[in-house]
């Protein structure tokens, strides 16, 4: 059966689909040949475009290691921190007020950037900052708030605190 | 006739949208967050969902054919997809930094946390910025009943795009020949498959794209209930980000140049969006843009244009060959371009002068701010800018005349 189009132009609205052949030559105009052509290459280069070359090649990547790298690439900026926080989350609950110690400044590029991800790491648990944010400078009051101190690396000597765990990423510490 | 592959994909996102939403309900009622009280929600939704579907017209099962052979390369792209997203947790500073922070933080307090929102110390953490795609994740993670390994949040993504790709190759088989659909669907898969996971650019592109589709089809057929459903899509958009919301305003704009009439049918859009600008204007959550200085910011970047233009040139766009291939198809559906999908064109347009318009009243170092941004950003429109190149250049059936199945 033939099949009516309907084409862009304003005068002839209809007429017999002699151009379409069930594949992208179908393409209308009255100069069909060459426009579709044109076409075609339009489509192409669009779909080439857009093309990620990724969603075919991960199915022959070393996939374990692209797994690592990918996951440790949010916090690689300071490394160990995402084991670190890891840790803290696994020794504290929900609730717990948890101050982050980190030797970062300022806050912007810097203690900012351990600090929202303690936050999403930590979340359900009141992460206390180190440093005053509008200020930037460190806020010792809020040492005074936490119950726990996660530190990275290491933790200075705090006073009325003990050590909970530590390992090579950072230290916690709980409120004796 | 309906399409039982454009249906499932609608009963997705629209299914899935309703969820996280009665989630918000759930907050604003004081009622806790738990497993049972979303299955409850989900349970009805389902309901509800059969019932409108029952009262619908009779499917239309399609029929496979050549045309179908690239479809394997289309699935085997989202195959790729699906594997790359769930290989690792997302990589974007702003998951940890905005998107996962809000939404584990709800999860795991059992509701939107105002108090979490309001505090002035995670202002940067865009507080203000509408909260569907976490509200998304915690459905994921009240169904499961812990908060999952962020590589699995990708499922939210993975769904929405491939229901995307679903109802797009519905919306096309009245548009288009069935081998010329399946290139189409083709070309469109990596762009509506966001690489941006854990970020909420897909799922804004996802419904910006059918918003801008339903309506346009809703224009050109004077259909009210095709603006329904654009609407609702630009109410979805709009509460994915504040972007989604320049978007609704950019088509209400296009709308107003084109077709005055239908931009009243918005609503549904309005309706969708306000409760969160009521909610976030009650709890006192503050846009970073329009912070005091908005003026003296404005005339500063428009004054000294040369450091902003030139990173907006810089910074990447996306391949090359896919703009000239873009430019090309304009070129040739140009007479199409402009009579008859000036609607389509002016919303995209539109769109990217807000864009450039955040990037004036910025408060952030404005050279920054469009290198960490604009690609992102740019992404959310790929979808539909590859669409209207595709669209201006092909035929347009005659549905009456032809049998068009989809499959």
């Amino acid at each position: 059966m033939k099949i009516a189009i309907n084409t862009s132009g304003a005068g002839s609205r209809l007429m017999y689909a002699r151009h379409y052949d069930g594949t992208l030559n179908g393409i209308a105009h009255p100069r069909p040949r060459f426009a579709a052509a044109l076409a075609v290459a339009a489509w192409a280069a669009i779909g080439a475009g857009a093309f990620q070359k990724l969603y075919v090649t991960i199915h022959f990547k070393d996939t374990v290691a692209l797994r690592a790298f990918w996951t440790e690439a949010p916090f690689r900026r300071i490394p160990g921190l995402r084991q670190l926080l890891f840790e803290v989350e696994a020794r504290t609950k929900p609730g717990d007020r948890v101050l982050l110690w980190t030797p970062h400044r300022p806050w912007q590029g810097g203690y900012g950037y351990a600090f929202r991800r303690a936050q999403y790491v930590l979340a359900g648990r009141d992460v206390i900052p180190l440093l005053d944010r509008a200020r930037d400078v460190v806020d010792e009051r809020n040492i005074d708030r936490a119950t726990y101190i996660a530190c990275w690396p290491a933790c200075p000597p705090i006073p009325g605190f003990d050590v909970m765990w530590r390992s090579e990423h950072g230290t916690l510490l709980r409120r004796r | 006739m309906r399409r039982p592959l454009q249906l499932i994909g609608e009963t997705y996102l629209l299914g899935s949208a309703a969820l996280a939403f009665s989630l918000m309900a759930f907050s604003v009622a004081g009622i806790r967050w738990s497993r049972t009280v979303v299955i409850v929600a989900a349970i009805m939704i389902l309901i509800a969902s059969i019932l409108a579907i029952r009262r619908q017209r009779p499917f239309e099962w399609p029929s496979l054919g050549w045309a179908n052979l690239i479809d394997l390369l289309t699935l085997a792209l989202i195959a790729g997809y699906v594997r790359v997203t769930t290989l690792a947790p997302p990589a974007e500073a702003d998951f940890y930094a905005i998107w996962g922070a809000k939404a584990k933080q709800f999860f795991m307090t059992g509701g939107i946390d105002w108090r979490f929102l309001a505090d002035p110390l995670n202002f940067p953490s865009h507080v203000d910025y509408p909260i569907l795609q976490p509200l998304l994740y915690d459905v994921q993670a009240l169904l499961l009943g812990r908060w999952p390994d962020e590589r699995w949040l990708g499922l939210v993504h993975i769904a929405a795009s491939g229901a995307a790709l679903l109802v797009i190759r519905g919306y096309l088989a009245d548009e288009m020949p069935k081998l010329a659909r399946a290139a189409a669907t083709l070309i469109l898969m990596p762009l509506v498959f966001s690489p941006f996971f854990g970020l909420p650019e897909g799922l804004l592109a996802v419904y910006g794209t059918l918003a801008l589709l339903f309506l346009r089809r809703a224009i050109r057929d004077d259909d009210a209930g095709l603006a329904l459903r654009g609407a609702v899509y630009l109410g979805l958009a709009a509460s994915c980000k504040n972007e989604g919301l320049s978007l609704a305003i950019a088509i209400a704009l296009a709308l107003l140049l084109t077709r005055p009439r239908f931009v009243i049918r918005l609503w549904p859009a309005l309706a969708i969006a306000l409760p969160w600008l009521l909610l976030r204007s009650y709890y006192g959550l503050r846009n970073d843009l329009v912070q005091e200085g908005l003026m003296g910011r404005m005339t500063a970047h428009l004054t000294h244009p040369g450091p902003m233009l030139r990173a907006l040139v810089e910074v990447p766009h996306g391949s090359n060959l896919f703009w000239i291939g873009v430019v090309l198809a304009c070129a040739i559906g140009v007479r199409r371009l402009v009579r008859e999908e000036r609607f389509l064109a002016l919303a995209i347009l539109g769109q990217l002068l807000f864009f450039i318009g955040a990037y004036i009243v910025t408060p952030n170092e404005v050279v920054w701010h469009v290198r960490t941004s604009w690609e992102r950003l740019a992404r959310q429109l790929l979808p539909a800018v590859a669409l209207l190149a595709l669209l201006v250049t092909v035929i347009r059936f005659r549905v009456g005349d032809t049998n068009a199945t989809d499959s």
